[in-house]
């Protein structure tokens, strides 16, 4: 696989990856926020057999986590040792992340499910707007491209609208992208006959009315990915479908109305302060209605914020923000505002006995999920009280 | 000839923070990372579209993004710039 980087200056360079390197028999921890040195050091292990932690390394606590605890020496680990070859990291429920052991039957079946569902389509060049150091990225905008076989992997540290565009008017074009971007290329004043080129999304739903304003303003069209790190991928739908149509491999059932899944390509053993053994079906928050293979979307089922793709407990949030000694109490909730790229926002509303500032804020929470791009904005009201069933409550 | 006041007006109502007046930007604050407002690649992408629907002007590579974006300032000189060239 030949890799196209292009820099800052729109120049480009040509990179031959396939390259075999020395391993070591130990876990192995890629440590870059680059892409293009990540995209370097991680195709060559990868192919050669290394096992991979990735994490996004501004996560304070992850890294903290991380040099403290050898992984290599966690109990249970020769169990999930097995035919393990990624360790990724999510945002757990709790707030603490949670690891999700990936074996090669994971990966590979999982993007052999994603190419089925590209079949039909002549593809050449992928084009990647995401980040790699999470399961999305790695395995749409790299294990995919390498699977395609003959294609040319197009990467750039970040792209504005109009470049991605650019790029997508090549022919034969894969586009691994997220809701930010379909929705930013709707908003481009100007249209372009993009039939030939196809867009995957995922991290977060697509609204149907973007869909229909991306597909009619570039005739191109939307495939969207559903699932999260432990599970690997659920679902996809294309265009302007509500529902989610299930991969392929992948059965589902409904479990008090959430949605029960068994895969090939959810991982083995997690990383949840000890290793555990996941056992199936997984059963997930997602609230849904199932309807043969396939179901729709009906909310979730805790105090989870979905934000991008993460899972934020708000409830660990307000936890945090209340550890600041100038705040008595807080309160997260999600705002949608969907005129905005990055619809979801936090509100935080606070009782607080003097103004704080938005980076200590910011700083606290980066804490806990790394150097993420929750957005927020603050509310200051004289009290929050507790209900008789705990709840809080504002009082103006 | 746009004002440097309504540039900031429009990046508080377009990037939607209810919680920052124009007076807490100084011309000269970087706009980016957080040593300043603390904006992230996804608010540049949405900088380009305000730009464009606001003031008619259009940025298409990161590159010259980052210089025009550096701050307020930076912004206004290059809006008024090309409306006038």
């Amino acid at each position: 696989m030949i890799l196209e980087y292009i820099n800052l200056d729109g120049s480009k360079e040509l990179i031959d990856l396939e390259k075999s390197v020395t391993i070591s028999p130990h876990w192995d921890y890629i440590q870059t926020t680059n892409k293009l040195d990540f995209i370097k050091t991680f195709i060559p292990k990868y192919l050669s057999g290394q096992k991979i932690v990735l994490f996004d390394a501004n996560h304070k606590q992850l890294l903290d986590f991380y040099n403290n605890n050898n992984i290599n020496e966690l109990k249970s680990i020769d169990k999930a040792n097995k035919n393990s070859k990624i360790l990724f990291f999510t945002s757990g429920s709790s707030g603490f992340p949670v690891g999700a052991f990936k074996s090669e039957d994971n990966l590979l079946l999982e993007v052999e499910s994603l190419k089925k569902i590209l079949a039909n389509r002549d593809i050449k060049r992928v084009v990647v707007s995401v980040p790699f150091v999470h399961i999305y990225g790695i395995l749409a905008g790299l294990l995919l491209p390498i699977k395609l076989d003959c294609v040319t992997l197009v990467v750039k540290e970040d792209f504005l609208p109009y470049e991605l565009l650019e790029e997508a008017l090549k022919e034969d074009t894969l586009v691994i992208t997220t809701p930010v971007f379909i929705k930013a290329m709707a908003k481009l004043p100007e249209s372009k006959d993009l039939s030939h080129a196809l867009f995957v999304s995922s991290t977060a739903p697509l609204a149907l009315e973007d869909v229909a304003i991306f597909e009619d303003k570039y005739s191109s069209n939307i495939v969207q990915l559903f699932g999260s790190t432990e599970t690997g991928g659920i679902a996809y739908k294309k265009g302007r479908s509500a529902e989610w149509n299930t991969l392929p491999y992948v059965k589902i059932q409904s479990s008090d109305d959430k949605l029960s899944v068994r895969s090939p390509f959810i991982s083995n053993y997690i990383l949840n302060s000890e290793i555990i053994e996941l056992i199936q079906p997984y059963i997930t928050e997602d609230i849904v209605e199932i309807k043969d293979k396939t179901f729709t979307l009906i909310g979730r089922s805790n105090k989870l914020i979905k934000i991008a793709g993460k899972r934020i407990s708000a409830t660990l949030i307000e936890n945090i923000l209340e550890e600041i000694p100038e705040i008595n109490k807080a309160i997260v909730s999600l705002v949608y505002k969907k005129e905005l790229l990055r619809s979801e926002q936090i509100l935080i509303t606070l009782e607080a006995s003097g103004e704080v500032s938005k980076r200590l804020i910011k700083e606290k929470i980066s804490q806990y999920y790394g150097i993420i791009t929750i957005p927020f904005n603050l509310k200051y009201v004289d009290k929050i009280n507790n209900s008789a069933m705990g709840k809080k409550v504002i009082f103006n | 000839m746009i004002k440097i006041e309504d540039v900031k007006a429009k990046i508080i109502e377009g990037l939607n923070l209810e919680d920052i007046t124009t007076d807490e930007i100084e011309d000269d604050m970087a706009l980016f990372g957080d040593d300043g407002l603390g904006l992230d690649s996804v608010d540049a992408i949405e900088l380009t579209l305000i730009l464009e629907k606001e003031f008619s002007v259009k940025i298409t590579n990161m590159a010259e993004a980052e210089n025009i974006f550096a701050s307020s300032a930076s912004l206004t000189e290059y809006i008024n710039n090309e409306k006038n060239s």
